[in-house]
């Protein structure tokens, strides 16, 4: 009896962070609609807000809670990355066999939180000669242009980063 | 050379780096083997150029707001193509799975 109550309890509590969230989007999204239009064109924005509203009540994202002391030498990092990634493909677009040792590879994660998963998996596209594809367990699944290059080392530095930024410390491994 | 005109080259500069890196990843989208890597040349060098495009832009307007606007523009861009380029990869890749299996 007492441990039924006290899950009942603990379902609520759930159910009360997660609608907490959800409203948190919810503004999110009302403030970037009104930014971004002015305060204007309602009509398209209020269905626009309530689809995304409810998208994330559905799929529940990660939260992107994060920590603003590491937030500029996340910033610095990720454009220096970025920059190199658009040349190195702008180069490749000029030569010959520039694709012929792409390749599949497996990365395992040593973050074990969610948020910092997802956050690499798709931040890891705009990066120097990867593409993240699909998280699979404790690996993601990459696609290199080159796997001759050091793609880990790549992947491992966007991820330590990310987990400073998100307050996610790396797994410890046993 | 006055300020302005100065402001004027500089913001040129970038819009043109822009373009640049728009024609090249056009030029990657045609030339690299597979999906895959023409995903590559679409989020990376698309993602650089409207950077390069969006500072530019940014410069030119001489308005602290509309700086301000462009550059919450292509936060939203970039991390649509941060995830469309994943989505796009993990769709392509099951659909080939799913034809292999059958």
């Amino acid at each position: 009896m007492a441990a039924s109550r006290g899950k009942r309890s603990e379902n609520s509590q759930q159910h009360g962070l997660r609608t907490v969230r959800v409203l948190l989007w919810a503004l999110v999204y009302t403030a970037t609609w009104t930014l971004l239009s002015s305060g204007q064109g309602w009509y398209i924005g209020i269905p626009v807000i309530c689809l995304a509203t409810g998208l994330s009540y559905i799929l529940q994202p990660p939260s992107l809670a994060f920590r603003l002391q590491h937030l500029p030498g996340f910033i610095a990092y990720f454009v220096s990355r970025q920059l190199l990634g658009g040349m190195d493909v702008a180069k490749r677009s000029f030569q010959r066999d520039a694709t012929s040792h792409a390749a599949w590879v497996h990365y395992p994660f040593t973050s074990a939180a969610l948020n910092t998963r997802i956050g690499l998996s798709a931040l890891i596209g705009l990066l120097p000669g990867t593409l993240g594809a699909r998280i699979e367990s404790d690996a993601l699944l990459i696609h290199v242009l080159d796997e001759r290059l050091d793609w880990k080392s790549e992947v491992a530095n966007l991820e330590r980063h990310l987990s400073k930024l998100l307050g996610t410390p790396a797994r410890t491994s046993s | 050379m006055t300020p302005g005109t100065l402001v004027d080259i500089l913001s040129w500069t970038l819009m043109a780096a822009g373009i640049c890196f728009y024609l090249t990843g056009a030029l990657g989208l045609l030339r690299f083997s597979d999906f895959y890597c023409r995903l590559h040349a679409v989020t990376k060098t698309d993602t650089l150029g409207l950077g390069f495009l969006a500072l530019g832009l940014a410069i030119a307007s001489g308005s602290l707001r509309a700086a301000c606007y462009i550059f919450l523009i292509y936060l939203i861009a970039m991390a649509s193509a941060a995830v469309n380029g994943q989505l796009l990869a993990r769709y392509k890749l099951e659909q080939e799975q799913s034809q292999d299996d059958s």
